[in-house]
């Protein structure tokens, strides 16, 4: 294996200069101890199969991780929308701390909620329906589990509303669970830009518009795809069968510790309207 | 090509730039975590774990200047696991007797005839994971105590103190020349 240079003793006659109790220069201390652990240090060298190990253990998660995203993209990305915007990672080639979905039960309907939120041990705003005909059809409770990158885990039990639109296939969920330790207003939305913004009932309203690409596994990024995914407002999710463009819309908003995320892909519906709805389910409280 | 160009390239999901940056870190790593965890073969574990977390979670670092810092605090991270799992199970003679028959053999045997170096290894081992890893960082990788601070998150008031008290516990454990002495306290 090819050897590297190790950057030890770099900056040796700095050390005492930085640091010292004065001692350990004056009995040679320091030096010994530099000198020793220097040679332990170069006596030990990474086995070829150290690498072969670490490839095997990233191909092994990296097909766990998809298989999870196998079970239908826009499902998964639908699951972890929120975390799109709460990590600026969804689905990418490369992760970063993700969230996943855990735990899951379904209700009835709507009309389960006040059940489902002594379950779960909180309530949320929601409506059954909104003016432009948007209906509530199904209503889950969901876990959410963030994986940090030192290998520990947190969740948090939140609540998912599916509307469906009059006349079209087109489907609107409403995420909405309390904060993980660390989020707040300021990072909710990762690197992300909102293309707009609202104040409605003193609560800070934000609308992101993310292009997801969808690709096999397989596939190898272009130049191009390099390119967009310097942008923030970019995706690029692995696992499905062909390559597939979508856009899709988020808005999102906290109050009272439990963050909402209303969105949906290629919505038949402008950044103006679904504020609008984002600003009923917040009135809903009042009325 | 440039540290900072691979880690971009590393964030975009280029398994080419993982692979170089391996090269460049590996045995870099690998002796940072034996000298802290004292075992060939934890050290090897932590190292795996390390690169493993690097790949799956470089979304998460934000300036790529960082990459150094940001890994070895990964590294450091999961070494303080391992070693609250089984440093205190491993018993001196077997840290040498792994450390023996491991692929560095030749080499260390050298070492190891010195009466010194033995001597110095030995009291850098009694030293508990926090005084350790300082030592480390500061003797064998020359880092500063602000970076070491950084490192192990903590503040350089911290560093400054421990190394400190590592200090005085080497210099206790060599002009004695105690060889089986008792662990040293945590501070």
């Amino acid at each position: 294996m090819k050897r590297f240079e190790i950057p030890c003793f770099s900056r040796r006659n700095g050390l005492g200069k930085n640091f010292s109790d004065g001692k350990g220069e004056k009995d040679g201390m320091d030096g010994k101890i530099r000198k020793t652990l220097s040679e332990i240090g170069e006596a030990v060298e990474a086995p070829e199969s150290l690498k072969r190990q670490i490839d095997c253990r990233i191909a092994a998660e990296g097909r766990e991780i998809l298989k999870k995203k196998k079970t239908g993209v826009k499902k998964v990305i639908v699951t972890t929308a929120a975390a799109c915007l709460l990590v600026g990672t969804v689905c990418l080639a490369v992760g970063g701390s993700y969230l996943r979905s855990g735990r899951s039960k379904s209700y009835d309907g709507f009309s389960d909620l006040q059940k489902a939120e002594r379950e779960v041990g909180y309530g949320v705003d929601a409506v059954e329906s909104f003016s432009n005909g948007y209906r509530c059809k199904k209503m889950s409770a969901d876990e959410t589990v963030r994986e940090n990158m030192d290998g520990s885990k947190e969740s948090v039990m939140g609540f998912r509303f599916h509307y469906s639109g009059p006349g079209e296939n087109k489907k609107v969920t409403l995420a909405a669970r309390r904060l993980l330790p660390g989020e707040n207003e300021g990072n909710i939305g990762g690197e992300k830009t909102p293309d707009k913004t609202m104040l409605c009932s003193d609560i800070k309203v934000y609308h992101y518009t993310t292009t997801m690409k969808c690709v096999p596994e397989d596939y190898e990024l272009t130049e191009e795809d390099r390119s967009n995914l310097k942008r923030t407002d970019y995706e690029i999710s692995v696992g499905s069968d062909e390559v597939e463009v979508e856009v899709y819309q988020s808005v999102l908003w906290i109050r009272d510790g439990v963050v909402y995320d209303l969105f949906g892909f290629e919505l038949p519906l402008t950044a103006d309207q679904i504020l609008g709805m984002a600003k009923e389910i917040i009135e809903s409280r009042t009325e | 090509m440039e540290e900072m160009e691979l880690v971009q390239r590393l964030k975009e999901g280029d398994r080419d730039a993982f692979d170089a940056l391996y090269e460049k870190y590996a045995n870099i790593l690998l002796r940072m975590a034996y000298l802290v965890c004292g075992s060939r073969a934890d050290a090897e574990d932590i190292v795996q774990e390390t690169f493993v977390k690097c790949w799956f979670h470089i979304g998460e670092l934000k300036k790529p200047e960082g990459f150094r810092s940001w890994l070895y605090q990964i590294l450091y991270r999961t070494a303080y696991r391992q070693c609250k799992k089984s440093w205190r199970e491993i018993p001196d003679e077997t840290v040498e007797m792994r450390a023996d028959t491991s692929d560095g053999v030749t080499s260390l045997d050298r070492v190891m005839e010195k009466e010194t170096a033995i001597q110095v290894k030995r009291a850098v081992e009694r030293l508990d994971f926090r005084h350790r890893a300082v030592v480390v960082l500061y003797y064998y990788n020359g880092s500063s105590i602000r970076d070491i601070a950084h490192i192990l998150n903590c503040t350089e008031g911290t560093v400054k103190s421990r190394l400190f008290a590592a200090r005085k516990k080497l210099r206790g454990s060599l002009n004695n020349g105690k060889e089986g002495g008792a662990a040293c306290e945590t501070v």
